[in-house]
């Protein structure tokens, strides 16, 4: 394979491509930032590229591999790296040769959608699912992209298909279950969510998404089996955050329709305990308190179950869940009021308060 | 050196279509820069004749059926549509007003500013009449012979080359800025149709770096939205020149017999 050379002057060198603090030529941050810009623009393309960067000149040999990587491949992994802008970039170049590649247009629609750039997402994968009317995962993403754009009739009209097509298809059923779940269709949501996580067992957002759908269908029992298996398959990211406020407002839920909309009065008895607590503490005490249930509490409390005890290391004592929320409620009340914890003690707080 | 099968069927396309045979030659009296060059059949010359740069190691076969190309787009046209570029006196007088008022290179003297005057503005003009409809070959090579899809980038690599020399530091140094922007404008069309093709954005990665991608991006945009027919190529030359700010620097003139 022929080698690409060229050589240009440094201050031909378009300086808007630098960081701003780059921008003189002559400089060594400015003979670094160039390096660093023409390294990078090889970086993953195979072959070998020769950079040398003085104050004279900039000089670039590049001997590409004489087998050349695939490109979708090569776009894939800087997908996969989020650099996405030049992902996209890659594609448009590709598509601008073969506008009618299934494959092109699959990726650049599910990139673009990922970037947020949904019109234009739509129009590749709509094309893309034209061309190729059975490609099922084609369907899914324009499906997921028109969801994106609030259609959510269209988008679950789309996935709907697509599961069709492919009923093993665990994308498919996920995010049919998920569009469902959106059309407040919680029964068949649910129905799709336990196809996918049958299909795909350690995808944790079809679990917590079977969650809500359990939860808002009625089936609180499974649905607490749904977000406890959604969390710990990762406990430390955002489905892990929704499965627990899924929890959490089951609970809370259950906890409410207890008393049918009245303060209940164990709970206004907790409250009043943690204000009598907490009232000759400094502020800063308050918030430690209140943050330490908060990280034990971060699995979510059982505030129904009073055989559950729980420990702090900033009070002494068991505690039970519902009182736990209680200390946590009273004392994100005082620290910071109006704090929503995810569960809503106002009137009990309220009554407490009037005792005192 | 054996020419390939798909050499033969080209010049045989070009011997049927043009009912005269092509004669193939390696020049060794080609400037440098010129890979090969086609002289039509007319006149005295009723043969075409296709000479390339003889290079040992490269077999010549994507020049000679690249230089057909052109032939056979020509050939595509009633004989009164074919029309030759020729270029008018506003190209040498722009031109040299440019190298006399260069202030780069001040007080150059008057045979070297003819010379340079006549390089640049027929340079200019020979990048007008080959990049544009050249690309047009190069798509046509690359959908209708992939076994020379090899030497075909080795010899857009060379191009390329000899394209990104306008951006050396002595040539930015030298040259009149107003023949710098044209020829730049054209060679950045041309890497990023390669770029694009190849999906490989290092091809154009000169005229990027140089901040140039703008307008060769408006010259591609031309090519691309103008329909690949031998009819419209005049079309897309004027389209280009228009572009360029070039529409007086030529005229078209009908092929003579002779």
């Amino acid at each position: 394979m022929e080698s690409q050379t060229f050589t240009i002057a440094p201050d031909a060198f378009d300086v808007t491509l630098l960081p701003s603090e780059a921008r003189t030529p002559g400089t060594a941050v400015f003979r670094e930032a160039v390096n660093a810009f023409l390294q990078e623009a090889f970086r993953g393309f195979g072959g070998r590229a020769t950079i040398f960067v003085d104050d004279r000149r900039i000089a670039v040999s590049w001997n590409p591999d004489p087998t050349p990587s695939d490109p979708l491949e090569v776009i894939a992994g800087k997908l996969r790296e989020g650099r996405t802008a030049e992902g996209i970039q890659l594609l448009q170049f590709l598509l601008s040769r073969q506008p009618d590649d299934v494959n092109i247009l699959y990726n650049l629609g599910m990139a673009l959608s990922d970037a947020g750039r949904l019109d234009e997402a739509v129009t590749h994968l709509r094309r893309a699912v034209e061309l190729a009317p059975a490609f099922a995962n084609g369907l899914v993403a324009l499906g997921v992209a028109l969801s994106r754009q609030q259609k959510n009739p269209e988008a679950v009209e789309v996935l709907a298909a697509a599961a069709k097509l492919e009923p093993d298809n665990p994308w498919a059923a996920r995010n049919l279950g998920i569009g469902l779940l959106q059309l407040s269709k919680f029964g068949d949501a649910a129905t799709h969510l336990r196809r996918a996580v049958i299909l795909q067992a350690d995808d944790q957002q079809s679990w917590a998404a079977l969650g809500d759908a359990l939860r808002l269908s009625g089936s609180a029992k499974e649905a607490e089996k749904a977000y406890g298996r959604a969390i710990a398959l990762n406990p430390h990211n955002d489905l892990a955050e929704i499965a627990r406020r899924g929890s959490s407002q089951m609970a809370h839920t259950t906890f409410a329709s207890k008393i049918g909309g009245a303060a209940r009065p164990d709970a206004v008895q907790y409250c009043l305990a943690a204000l009598k607590t907490y009232a000759p503490l400094p502020k800063a005490e308050v918030q430690k308190i209140a943050f330490e249930i908060a990280v034990v509490g971060r699995e979510g409390f059982d505030v129904n179950k009073a055989e559950k005890r729980y420990r702090l290391k900033s009070m002494e004592g068991e505690y039970t869940g519902l009182q736990m929320v209680c200390y946590m409620y009273v004392g994100f009340q005082i620290v910071a009021p109006g704090t929503d914890i995810g569960f809503d003690l106002s009137r009990e707080y309220n009554t407490a308060r009037s005792m005192l | 050196m054996a020419l390939s099968s798909s050499v033969d069927n080209v010049l045989r396309l070009v011997k049927e279509r043009t009912g005269l045979p092509v004669h193939v030659e390696p020049d060794p009296t080609l400037p440098p820069h010129l890979l090969s060059k086609v002289t039509m059949a007319r006149g005295a010359m009723p043969i075409h004749r296709v000479a390339y740069q003889p290079n040992a190691s490269e077999a010549p076969d994507y020049l000679i059926i690249y230089e057909c190309g052109f032939i056979l787009r020509a050939y595509a046209l009633p004989p009164e549509a074919r029309c030759d570029l020729g270029s008018t006196e506003v190209a040498e007088t722009t031109v040299r007003r440019w190298v006399i008022d260069n202030p780069k290179r001040p007080g150059l003297p008057p045979d070297k500013a003819d010379r340079l005057t006549s390089i640049l503005f027929n340079g200019i003009l020979t990048q007008l009449r080959s990049i544009p409809v050249g690309l047009r070959v190069d798509s046509w090579i690359r959908s209708e012979f992939p076994d020379l899809a090899g030497l075909q980038e080795k010899a857009m690599t060379r191009q390329l080359n000899d394209c990104a020399g306008a951006l050396r530091p002595d040539v930015q140094a030298s040259m009149p800025d107003g023949a710098l922007t044209i020829n730049i404008a054209m060679s950045t069309a041309y890497s990023l149709y390669w770029a694009e093709t190849l999906a490989r954005p290092q091809i154009a990665l000169p005229f990027r770096a140089t901040g140039h991608l703008e307008s060769g991006r408006a010259l591609l945009d031309i090519w691309r939205r103008i329909p690949d027919d031998p009819a419209n190529d005049r079309e897309l030359t004027d389209a280009w020149a228009a572009r360029l700010g070039l529409s007086d620097w030529y005229f078209w003139a009908k092929q003579s017999a002779d």
